[in-house]
């Protein structure tokens, strides 16, 4: 049942771990996350960004330690390990799901960024389908293209991180004092409201079993969430240093709004410049994410990846269409942002749990037998 | 008596070929060659001196192939009968001597095939540095191989191409440092080339060999210079070169090494990386510079500030054409120029330069055909694109700039973001020789497995490994 499939020379190096969670993590959440959290914990939001990052490195911690227990094989195996064939295809079925809600709603949302900003005329399947065609260019490369990509991609938009100054250059840190005003629900609350944003590291669970040597990601995913947890925490205090209380709550892009103020002799408004390079960091982690939707799928079910990804397309694109207004968007945001909760914090503890329960029965029951 | 009929026959319509029969005693021995490809000069005084005058006819009083053979001055010599063998060899300039009563005679060296002397780097000059490029001839150029790479473990491994044209391909390898897989996997590609009629150029049998041979980037490197054929050797790289052209091709390789010249490595160290640098930020230039033109001016002029916006509406108000148009217009223009300046004898060349570059660059603003800021940056974006140094890579830059430009005119920025995206996946994708084309991969595979010294990625703006600094003491001095 364990068998490992992926040929040693399609493996790829553990550093594309790096990458990978890197890209699967920021989305679009960045560039709007910073409202959802005030609105909780006022202008201590710093905190609860700080706090979801150390949780989000205890998960990272309880799946590297669930994998390693399972060979590093990829999570829907384990789930037919611990459960057997139907239990675990079910857990799987409801995986793939989730994974389909998470990637339609990047899209869709990123699609309503280009829509508000730039192109308001053009049809939202116009879109799709642009990304639909490169994801599958990119796609018939295998995990192995897909993690060079994501590297690229994140290198060319790494610049923009020196944007941040010029909001820096207005910004007034007064508004953080006094510091720790929130009581614990309150931090607790914006804690959670990180929940979609922070998460996606889960896709660790999936590419381990495609590393060369599966132990060293262990390393790399926590750098990489490091990572992305400092940068969330230096936009956070930004936005807070920049706006007043009420802006941040009523604007509903608050990374781009900010970087409205970006301007040199030759270019302003780089706000159009970050949104444009912002479809290259979409486009790679709809690839990571359609790639686990396409890999959960073939493994239940005998079919081609080709007619998978095809027949993905066209669910994806018939929600796309059918999702039309803000509030459609921000009831699925919602959704996604609880279920995300569980299955990026909890679920690792929860089926490390699991796990140790279920194989030290079956150890029992086989020393019985004997 | 029947195979001189018979050879005679063979070359009966080749006006060079001179059969010159000697009486020695009472023999009778026939000496054949083709006069434009064999040493005459050798051949009066080495083979038709030596036989006809004295020690060998006074000491035997019948002469065997085998007494000529140990008699004759001449580095490579054979006794052979074998028809084939026999013309061909002929055709590469040796000379038969045939001896009447035999059966079999006597293949001598004395090949003077015509060649050109050394010359200097036309293509990739360089102003430091050896000067030296490769010729037409392979032995020369196994030569100044030989002559820069001293080593045992240098191998080179002869293939030969081609029914007609029997084009010799020499494969090079440093053993130990090339991955003995890629070594196999490529002297079986060239192998199986053997059917086709003819290669002369290496460029071509590098389309022949190559994994992907519908992209638009190439993914096998040429070059005519020697150091750097050496350089790419020590690196672990493969090289061939085809008997019959002055050019080298290297394998495998990635995106970066197009962009590197030998400056970048000898010169300072501060002094390469920002050479580099410079070339990395005109390679995007003259591939976006215009593209983003045509975005920002169809789509997004917001993105403008408002002084630098009224210069460019001013400028691009009195044109009739849509700024997608215009651009399109510019480049092909441009191309016309380079084109036509690269089929131009030298000296024409430069009036050329002034009539197209000032006379029509000039009227054509003036007569409201185009926008003088576009001409600009068309212009700019042209100069960067010259600063590659690989002559295949420039012309794979100059196509690509008109996806992107038809692709912003259409969709703007998105259209450039798209055609981003389109070209990341692509290179991804490409494999030179199996090798992946863009460094990532490779220089993240795990250490057991790798033979072959690999840059890191960020060579691309520093040096390789082969040029690394040595460590130094960073303590203040006493």
């Amino acid at each position: 049942m364990s068998e490992c499939t992926v040929p040693t020379r399609r493996k790829i190096h553990p550093a594309f771990t790096m990458s990978i969670v890197i890209t699967s993590q920021i989305t679009v959440g960045m560039l709007a996350f910073q409202k959802y959290v005030y609105k909780e914990a006022g202008h201590d939001a710093w905190f609860s960004v700080i706090a979801a990052g150390i949780c989000a490195h205890f998960s990272v911690f309880m799946i590297v330690k669930t994998l390693s227990r399972f060979n590093f094989n990829s999570l829907y195996e384990i789930h037919n390990q611990l459960f057997g064939k139907w239990g675990g295809s079910i857990i799987n079925g409801v995986l793939i799901c989730y994974w389909l809600a998470v990637s339609t709603y990047v899209l869709r949302n990123y699609i309503e960024v280009l829509l508000i900003w730039i192109f308001p005329d053009v049809p939202i399947w116009v879109f799709g389908l642009m990304f639909f065609v490169l994801i599958a260019y990119g796609l018939a490369g295998g995990l192995t293209v897909i993690s060079v990509i994501s590297f690229i991609h994140l290198l060319l938009v790494s610049w923009l991180i020196l944007l941040l100054y010029f909001p820096l250059k207005t910004a007034d840190f007064h508004q953080l004092t006094p510091v720790i005003e929130a009581n614990i629900s309150q931090l607790f609350k914006g804690m959670l409201a990180m929940g979609a944003t922070i998460g996606g590291y889960d896709v660790l669970f999936y590419t381990s079993s495609h590393m060369k040597e599966p132990h060293r990601i262990h390393r790399y995913a926590h750098m990489a969430l490091f990572i992305v947890n400092v940068l969330y925490l230096m936009i956070m205090l930004v936005s807070i240093g920049y706006y007043s209380p009420k802006q941040i709550v009523n604007n509903s892009w608050d990374t781009l709004t900010m970087l409205k103020t970006v301007g040199f002799s030759f270019l302003e408004r780089f706000e159009y410049i970050v949104i444009m390079m912002w479809f290259i960091i979409v486009l790679a982690n709809l690839m990571i994410t359609s790639w686990v939707i396409i890999q959960g799928i073939t493994r239940m079910v005998k079919v081609k990846r080709k007619n998978v990804y095809i027949g993905l397309c066209l669910v994806q694109l018939i929600i796309i269409q059918m999702l039309q207004t803000g509030d459609q968007l921000a009831v699925l945001s919602n959704l996604i942002n609880d279920v995300a909760i569980f299955l990026s914090f909890m679920y690792p503890f929860v089926l490390f749990v699991m796990a140790t329960i279920i194989l030290g029965i079956r150890c029992r029951r086989r020393k019985e037998h004997i | 008596m029947v195979k001189l009929h018979t050879i005679q026959h063979m070359f009966a319509h080749h006006s060079e070929f001179k059969c010159r029969s000697v009486q020695v005693g009472t023999q009778m021995l026939h000496v054949l060659f083709i006069s434009s490809l064999a040493d005459e000069k050798l051949i009066q005084e080495a083979v038709l001196h030596e036989i006809q005058c004295p020690p060998v006819t006074r000491c035997h009083v019948i002469i065997t192939p085998e007494v000529l053979l140990n008699a004759l001055p001449i580095k490579e010599a054979y006794i052979s009968d074998e028809l084939v063998d026999i013309s061909s060899k002929l055709l590469n300039g040796w000379c038969y001597v045939q001896f009447e009563q035999l059966d079999q005679g006597l293949l001598l060296n004395t090949a003077a095939l015509p060649h050109r002397t050394l010359a200097k780097a036309e293509i990739e000059t360089d102003i430091f540095g050896s000067q030296v490029a490769f010729v037409e001839r392979l032995a020369t150029n196994l030569g100044l191989i030989y002559q820069l790479l001293p080593d045992t473990k240098l191998h080179s491994e002869v293939i030969q191409i081609g029914t007609a044209t029997k084009t010799t391909v020499s494969l090079l390898y440093l053993e130990g440092a090339a991955d003995a897989h890629i070594v196999e996997q490529l002297k079986m590609r060239v192998a199986e080339l053997e059917p086709l009629n003819g290669v002369f150029d290496s460029l071509k049998l590098a389309q022949l060999i190559d994994d992907n041979s519908s992209t638009l980037f190439p993914t096998i490197l040429h070059t005519e210079r020697p150091d750097r054929v050496c350089k790419f050797l020590l690196e672990g790289k493969i090289s061939l070169l085809v008997d019959g052209c002055p050019f080298a091709i290297v394998c495998p390789v990635t995106l970066y090494e197009f962009l590197h010249v030998n400056t970048d490595m000898n010169a300072r160290r501060s002094i390469g990386i920002l050479l580099r640098l410079l070339r990395i930020t005109a390679m995007f230039f003259s591939i976006f510079g215009t593209a983003f033109y045509v975005a920002a001016i169809t789509f997004h002029y917001q993105i403008l500030p408002p002084e630098l916006l009224k210069t460019l509406i001013r400028s691009h108000s009195k044109v009739p054409f849509p700024p997608i148009f215009e651009a399109l217009l510019l480049e092909i223009v441009v191309e016309l120029l380079r084109e036509a300046g690269v089929r131009l004898p030298t000296k024409v060349g430069q009036t050329m330069g002034i009539v197209g570059g000032i006379v029509i660059g000039q009227a054509a603003v003036e007569a409201g055909f185009v926008s003088n800021v576009l001409l600009m940056i068309v212009a700019l974006a042209a100069l960067a694109s010259f600063t590659i140094p690989n002559f295949s890579m420039s012309n794979t830059q100059q196509i690509l700039r008109f996806p992107f430009i038809i692709l912003a005119g259409f969709w703007g920025g998105i259209g450039i973001v798209i055609g981003i995206s389109f070209l990341t996946i692509h290179l991804a994708r490409q494999t030179s020789i199996g090798k992946p084309y863009l460094q990532p991969q490779s220089i993240l595979s795990t250490r057991t497995e790798e033979h072959a010294k690999v840059h890191p990625w960020w060579s691309v703006i520093t040096r390789s490994a082969a040029s690394q600094m040595v460590k130094r003491n960073k303590d203040f001095k006493e």
